[in-house]
């Protein structure tokens, strides 16, 4: 793959972005994430961190650089655009709005049909990604007979049978019973990936996501090691965060 | 603890009040908005929601939108059978009956035999089958009115004041006709939505060549027509928990209603909106250029093929006989 080798899985420098109705949403943000680095994104309602997450494959574009793996978004063709877009597999909020296919079979099969891919090869990544977020069986079901967390495990298994390099998901463990938040803390420990996840639940980012990112009003607040950041309670009250 | 005097008088009044919504779709929003005044109150059992399929259709489902599901689960040879072999048999069927000219009752009789025969077959049950396949018959009375119109001897005569209608003997035939066809084309319809998911009645569709953009909105109309369902039960949800009885000037005017209406519908539309821009997003996010793209799907077998053939074969020439005889 293109530029894998690279030292960085995210390079972001001097990104702004604005909204059409002028809402400054990400104000100059900077950060690198290595390779298979797992992270969070943490901050109060509004502070940017999904109109970040939609940046990294290029949904929204703001001014500032934004690289995978070295390759540069901003001013990218279509090509590149899509190749970087296999690379970034997106989990979205609801996961209604991900799993858009009237099987989960389908929509699992979504990326790879557009990556180009046999319809053999396809079958199989199918398979791989049920079976990595522990639901082989559920192919043919229709997603609205699914409960939350397997809405959820379904939605981040549409991104893993892309193959991606890197996964970024918008809260996660929102609206989540303690048993199904578990299974997706084990699945999210358990991916290999490099790992980007948005979230409020700072249990989730105690218990898997080494490293935390504080975001407030677009800005980037702290960057550190989650052990840190998590023992100083008047940066997290500062921006709205509680203890674990 | 205890409520006493002129609020348990009011809580009567409540309990009354939620009695009577209870016979449509508020009974838990109804049964705690009791519980909210007084804890004492005896509570209706909270029902779980639940995802099977209701034994009667009229029957409010807390969960969802599982009313919507037609699919009737099975193991019988008209379950069992390929989505696209059914989808051909039944369009072959129904376009064989409406080529049946009026009056023909052999024919109707074979067709009907045939299409009951299935649905005893499915063991969907005779009565389920027969309930559906009143569903469209409404429209079908738009043929009544031929009734009076088509010429032929005089069977009797309505005199409405401004002008007299005579029904004829032929126009009678045409419409017990139009209805008889109808009536059993939505049968074989309502059997194939009985016995088949959608999903494969949608990748039948596909595989039968139905222009991929028309296969791409059934398929995103029925994914989210349940969300939406959902959605709009949570918002009539919210609106039944609020709008508690307390006196005789309840519900409050009608006009404040029907803008209480208008303004649901509206919030539902730009939900519906906003949605259908997400939906989008996760499309492209994950490599959507434009053009739909759809799973390939199995082969057939030649069993399958003979199946179809076979079914295809009786309804032309059951139509072919009916015209030529």
């Amino acid at each position: 793959m293109n530029g894998v080798q690279n030292s960085h899985a995210i390079e972001i420098h001097g990104l702004s972005f604005a909204y059409p109705d002028g809402r400054e949403a990400l104000r100059n943000i900077s950060l690198n994430v290595r390779p298979r680095e797992k992270v969070a994104l943490v901050g109060p309602n509004g502070a940017g961190k999904s109109t970040l997450i939609l940046q990294l494959n290029g949904m929204l574009t703001g001014t500032g650089e934004v690289r995978i793996f070295g390759e540069n978004l901003a001013g990218a063709d279509k090509k590149t655009i899509q190749r970087i877009r296999a690379l970034v597999g997106l989990v979205f909020q609801d996961p209604d709005d991900q799993l858009f296919s009237p099987t989960v079979h389908d929509d699992v099969a979504f990326g790879p049909i557009y990556m180009g891919l046999e319809p053999s090869t396809v079958e199989e990544r199918v398979n791989q990604a049920l079976t990595a977020v522990g639901m082989p069986e559920y192919g043919p079901r229709m997603p609205h007979h699914l409960s939350g967390g397997e809405k959820r495990r379904a939605a981040i298994a549409t991104v893993l049978s892309m193959a991606p390099e890197i996964i970024a998901a918008d809260e996660p463990s929102a609206g989540l019973d303690p048993r199904a938040r578990r299974g997706l803390i084990r699945l999210l420990d358990a991916l290999p990936q490099t790992i980007l996840v948005a979230t409020h639940d700072l249990g989730l980012v105690r218990d898997v996501l080494p490293r935390t990112i504080i975001m407030d009003a677009g800005e980037l607040v702290a960057d550190g090691p989650t052990a840190d950041i998590l023992r100083d309670e008047a940066l997290l009250e500062a921006h709205g965060l509680e203890m674990p | 603890m205890r409520c006493a005097g002129r609020s348990q008088q009011r809580i009567r009044q409540v309990q009354a009040d939620s009695q009577r919504e209870a016979t449509d779709e508020g009974r838990r929003v109804a049964s705690k908005r009791a519980c909210f005044l007084c804890l004492s109150m005896p509570r209706k059992p909270y029902s779980q929601p639940s995802d099977q399929f209701p034994k009667d259709l009229k029957t409010p489902v807390a969960s969802n939108a599982s009313i919507l599901d037609r699919y009737i689960p099975g193991q019988s040879a008209v379950h069992t059978a390929d989505a696209r072999i059914k989808l051909v048999i039944t369009l072959s069927f129904i376009a064989a009956l409406s080529s049946f000219p009026p009056g023909s009752w052999g024919g109707l009789a074979i067709m009907g035999c045939l299409v009951w025969a299935a649905a005893l077959l499915s063991g969907v049950g005779p009565l389920r089958v027969l309930r559906r396949s009143f569903i469209a018959l409404p429209f079908a009375a738009v043929a009544v009115p031929s009734m009076f119109s088509r010429p032929g001897d005089e069977l009797f005569a309505l005199p409405l004041g401004f002008a007299t209608l005579t029904a004829t003997d032929d126009g009678l035939l045409f419409v017990v006709s139009i209805l008889l066809k109808s009536w059993m084309s939505v049968t074989a319809a309502a059997l194939l939505t009985a016995t088949t998911p959608f999903t494969e009645i949608i990748h039948a569709l596909r595989a039968l060549r139905v222009p991929s953009v028309l296969v791409a909105i059934f398929t995103f109309m029925y994914r989210y027509l349940f969300v939406l369902v959902e959605e709009a039960q949570r918002l009539l949800r919210a609106r039944s928990a609020r709008s508690a009885a307390s006196g005789t000037r309840a519900g409050g005017p009608m006009t404040w209603r029907a803008k209480v209406a208008g303004g649901m519908a509206g919030s539902l539309f730009i939900r519906t909106f906003d949605r259908s821009e997400r939906v989008y997003m996760a499309m492209l996010a994950r490599g959507f250029d434009g053009e739909i793209r759809l799973p390939s799907t199995r082969r057939l077998d030649a069993g399958a093929y003979l199946q179809g053939a076979a079914g295809v074969a009786v309804a032309a020439i059951t139509a072919v006989a009916v015209r030529f005889t």
